[in-house]
This record gives C-alpha cells, structure tokens and sequence, in this order.
C-alpha cells in the first residue's frame, strides 16, 4: 500500500517537475531569438579583426586605471562584446571607455556621475545588471518568486505523499466478512498444503503447513522437519505442532 | 482525466512560446538611440591635413548649424566600411549641391593616422575626415561598432541613425528627410 502510494506520488511529481523545466526551455529560446545582437557585423568585438583588411589595434591607447575606474567600468557592458564588461572587454571602444572613465574620475567626477554620462548616452542598456527599478525589478524578483514558489509546491506534493503513506488502509465490513467467510470454509494452511486441514488448525496460519512452510519448499510440506531449521520454530509459533 | 489535460494544456503552451520564439524569424536587431529626435551632440575633430585647407584645421558642429549633416562613424579595420565608402562619396558628390554636408569621423582606431590616409586616399574623400582619437565623439554618439551613421537635419536633430553600412536607398532616403 504505502509502496503504490509513493509509486502514484512519483507519477503526480513527473508533471509538476516538467512545467519548470518546459517554463526554463521556452525562456531560453525566447532570449536566443531576442537577444540584441548587434548590427554590425564588423564589431570589434574582443579585440579580433573583423575583417581581412587589418588588425583593430586592440588594447592600442590603453592607460593605467585605478581601482575606482576599474570597478565603475566592471558595472559597463562593452558594446561591441557579448555579456562582457568594459573592464573585462580588449575591445577598442572598451580601451576607450576605461580612458574615459579615469579622465572623468581625474576631473573629480562621481561614479554615480560618471555612470549617469553613460546612461544618457546609451541607456540603461549600458548597466551589466539593470536597475533595480521599474519594470527591472521583475529580473530580479522572479527568480526568487520562481524559487519560493518551485519549494512550495515541493512541499506540498511531500506533504500529499506522507499523508497517503502513513493513512490506515480500510475495507469495507462486507469484503471483510466474505474473506471470513471463504478462510473458515477452507483454510488457507490446507489450501496451500495441498492436504485436508490440520485437525484443530486455526485458520489464518500464515506460514500454513509444519515444516519448511510450502511458500519456501513446495510440495515439502507434509514432511514435518523436512523445512530449514530457521523455519521451523516459525512454524511453533504459528501454533501448528509439527508432524 | 482533468490533470491530464492541464498538464497537456500547459506543456503545450510552454513548448508553443519555446517554438515561437525559436522560429519567429531574425529579430530586430537594431539597437535603439537614445540619440534620434535629440540634439545631435557637439564635437570638435582636427581634421587630416589634406582636408584643412577647404574646412579649416578642425570640423565644429556647433559652426555648421543650419546645414544638414551626415556624420558617418568608421575605422580603418573595419570591413564594412570600405564596403559603403564609395557609396558615400558618391552621395557626397550628388547631394552637396542641396547644401548637405559629409564628416567623416574615424573612430574606434587610437593612433592609426597612416591607416587613416591610406583608407581616405584610397576611396577618395573629398568630405572633410578626421580622427578621433580618443573615441570620446564616438562615445558621446553612443556608438556600439562602426559604421554607423547620423542624419542630422537643419534644426541640428538627428533624424535617423544607421548602423551597419549605408546604401544608396538609405541615402536618398534620409537625406530627403534631412533636407525638408
């Protein structure tokens, strides 16, 4: 019983573990087809020529930054490179956009300055991570939602699956009786002995013959001590002297 | 029966947003400008040599106002831009006569003035071209590559941004836009 519910709770779980890995795959192929790449197709991304007609001079012009500069170019996109920072990026207009920074650090400009400059220019595009704001804020709370909601309903399914496991079985008074009825009438030691009951045999012995008990050893049965010492005491206990 | 088809109706229309986006075919891939409809920016650029004596030694956009402008980004790495080179001279050549004006602003290529003169000698710029050394005018123009191109009317509004190569048709197109 507590097997075929464990069994059925599995086949409820398939169902419920497919929808967010369906949800996962259908994001995916969403963000493929969205993603802006760019349209030039001779950025210099990375530094790598893009073209046979010469070398972007990648890092050229490249000056020493500070920390600070670093870490306001790490919070850039580079433009010309996929999900890589301006600090990170070799690209020529990254090399450009760290020399920038510095300059305006030197000119004692903020960072929250420095990052407005790039945002009005390219918009919030520019961010590695959005602002947590506006209609932002769902790329941040989603997943978490997703998380709270995806252990929730795990919770749930454990929850339905240990109530079935631990719940009494019941039958109905009238199958019970029949199954009274059909075990006084032929009990199930006899039965399975293939022989007349035994006299005086209780009904309901559930390892049925003396001896080695014919679940084990068929057709045995009737050769009291015949059995593997393990089962006859079983037999003792049943209440079915041996022989 | 009933859970069957939710999960069916679900499972379908999770695998029906995966298709959509899948095949709905190549996207825009236009980066938006937060520079169309705007002032175009302001920028100085000291020109090549062999342009100073027509232009001056240096290319002002605030000394141009009134003037439609078309201000093409570029380096002398990059393969699409020898592509619509000769396209832009020769709308240069065309359009010049409707009072329009061509700066050349060669981008993206720090200290590379050789490879510079040799890309505008080969295509014979007659527009004014300099080199932006720094790429702060690129970056005031919000550039992501080159080319990229600005239609800038009389009003000193960009009209119109296009990235990637120019064409004849994008040309006649948007300089008429300019031009009004």
């Amino acid at each position: 019983m507590r097997r075929s519910a464990a069994a059925a709770g599995r086949r409820r779980l398939l169902p419920v573990l497919m929808g967010p890995v369906l949800m996962g795959l259908a994001l995916m192929g969403l963000a493929l087809a969205a993603s802006p790449a760019l349209a030039q197709s001779a950025a210099p991304a990375g530094g790598a020529p893009a073209a046979a007609t010469g070398a972007p001079a990648a890092g050229v012009g490249d000056v020493q930054i500070s920390q600070q500069a670093y870490a306001i170019a790490s919070e850039l996109r580079c433009p010309v490179c996929t999900a890589e920072s301006v600090a990170d990026s070799s690209a020529q207009i990254s090399v450009e956009m760290r020399s920038l920074i510095q300059r305006q650090l030197d000119a004692g400009r903020s960072k929250a300055q420095i990052i407005a400059y790039f945002r009005q220019r390219y918009g919030d595009w520019i961010l590695l991570d959005p602002p947590k704001q506006g209609v932002h804020l769902l790329v941040w709370l989603l997943p978490a939602l997703a998380l709270l909601a995806g252990l929730a309903a795990l919770g749930l399914l454990f929850r339905r699956w240990r109530a079935a496991a631990e719940a009494t079985p019941q039958a109905d008074a009238a199958a019970l009786a029949r199954v009274r009825e059909a075990l006084q009438a032929a009990p199930l030691g006899a039965a399975a002995n293939g022989g007349p009951p035994a006299a005086g045999g209780a009904p309901g012995g559930r390892h049925g013959g003396a001896g080695g008990g014919p679940d084990m050893n068929s057709g045995t049965g009737s050769s009291a001590g015949a059995g593997s010492g393990e089962s006859a005491p079983a037999a003792d206990a049943d209440g079915e002297a041996p022989g | 029966m009933r859970r069957l088809v939710i999960v069916v109706v679900v499972v379908a229309g999770l695998a029906g947003v995966f298709l959509y986006g899948l095949l709905r075919g190549p996207p825009n891939r236009d980066v938006p400008s937060k520079l169309v409809g705007k002032p175009a920016p302001q920028f100085t650029l000291p020109l090549y040599q062999r342009y100073q004596a027509t232009y001056g030694n240096s290319f002002s956009l605030d000394a141009h106002k009134g003037t439609p402008l078309v201000i093409n980004f570029w380096a002398s790495w990059c393969g699409p831009c020898f592509q619509e080179a000769p396209v832009l001279e020769a709308a240069f050549n065309k359009y010049r006569a409707q009072g329009v004006l061509f700066v050349g602003v060669q981008t993206q290529d720090h200290g590379q003035y050789d490879a510079g003169r040799k890309f505008i000698t080969r295509f014979g710029y007659t527009f004014p071209v300099g080199l932006d050394n720094d790429s702060s005018i690129g970056v005031n123009y919000a550039l992501f590559g080159v080319p990229e191109t600005f239609f800038v009317n009389r009003q000193g509004i960009v009209v119109y941004k296009q990235v990637g190569p120019v064409s004849d048709t994008i040309m006649a197109k948007e300089i008429e836009a300019i031009v009004k």
